[in-house]
């Protein structure tokens, strides 16, 4: 339906209508503020468009989105980081201090100190603890959507909670 | 089967008992404004429609620079550079062979006769004390001229040998 040169606006709202929460939750939980992940799911559909010609069916559309939200998430993570560095603000204010004054955003303070400590894992790291802890996926399927092995992703998984729960334990939140 | 949610639950408890009661609450905390999701599509859409935006020009090879430079010179990491500096130029200076003196280019290959022959030949470009000094402290060495005597002996040499001339002969010589 995307493909056809009639139906492809139609094709394309409905694809963004099936995926969107999931791939926003997946963007929100790397980028963390609402506008950041508004900018980066809006982004993400517009090279899914652009790019829809390029997408081979040997992988499910879902997966292939996914990639496309998982790349674009961590490059805008890497261009911010960068100018944090420079211009020397935001860099430092703790991601539980962020979270307290973002009006989308109405977790406990367990939900922040645990968004703290997700976002002291390295990237790669904190997307497997994600789709395992909260998007509950099987390892065979975090397989295919991160091309990388069921042993890698196990052991990444073990290495994030473990780091996780040590932060719990030095701020002595019990 | 297992529940997928049951398993990771299970898993956690073993290595994160508090993650893993954390995760009951299944709350994260993340919301979006009113209708995000009902408008975005519309809004993925409208930009899709939109003439392509001009390429964003890249900041200037200059700005960029000068950008890394205070990033380089902010406090922490201009003393870890500068450590760094230094601890490479202490390695490269132990590393490094040290450059032998010209005395050592030019007599390290000498046997001491032919050092000896060389210092006799050219006996007048050195100082007569340094060559006062090696012949007494050497006086095997043939080459140097021998060491004066004590200066009583050489008294009494010199009035025998005053003594043997004639008064002429000394008056031609003075």
């Amino acid at each position: 339906m995307i493909a056809g040169e009639d139906t492809a606006e139609y094709g394309f709202r409905c694809l963004m209508e099936k995926y969107q929460e999931r791939l926003y939750r997946h963007i929100r939980r790397l980028v963390l503020e609402h506008e950041d992940a508004n900018d980066v799911l809006q982004n993400c559909f517009i090279k899914a468009f652009r790019g829809i010609g390029g997408f081979k069916q040997q992988s499910q559309l879902f997966t292939w989105l996914y990639r496309i939200a998982t790349n674009e998430s961590i490059t805008f993570l890497k261009k911010k980081r960068r100018r944090q560095a420079a211009a020397l603000d935001e860099g430092n204010l703790r991601i539980a201090e962020q979270l307290r004054a973002d009006p989308y955003f109405n977790g406990e303070e367990i939900q922040r100190h645990l968004q703290e400590a997700l976002h002291r894992l390295p990237d790669k790291q904190r997307i497997v603890f994600n789709l395992r802890y909260f998007e509950e996926l099987s390892y065979r399927e975090m397989s295919k959507l991160l091309d990388t092995s069921v042993g890698a992703l196990k052991a990444s998984y073990h290495h994030a909670v473990k780091k996780i729960e040590c932060y719990f334990h030095e701020m002595e939140i019990r | 089967m297992k529940d997928k949610r049951t398993e990771i639950k299970q898993e956690l408890e073993n290595t994160a008992p508090f993650l893993a009661g954390l995760k009951e609450k299944d709350k994260e905390g993340f919301v979006t404004p009113p209708a995000y999701f009902h408008n975005l599509p519309d809004r993925v859409l409208d930009r899709l429609q939109q003439p392509a935006q001009p390429v964003k020009q890249s900041p200037r090879a200059g700005s960029t620079i000068i950008t890394w430079l205070g990033y380089l010179f902010r406090t922490p990491y201009a003393v870890r550079l500068a450590t760094l500096l230094l601890l490479l130029a202490g390695g490269l200076y132990l590393l490094l062979p040290s450059t032998p003196s010209d005395t050592e280019v030019l007599f390290g290959e000498l046997s001491p006769e032919e050092a000896g022959n060389y210092v006799s030949d050219n006996l007048h470009q050195f100082e007569e004390e340094l060559v006062l000094e090696i012949a007494r402290e050497y006086p095997d060495l043939s080459v140097l001229p021998a060491p004066p005597r004590e200066t009583k002996e050489t008294d009494a040499y010199y009035d025998e040998l005053l003594e043997g001339l004639e008064e002429e002969s000394l008056k031609d010589i003075l």
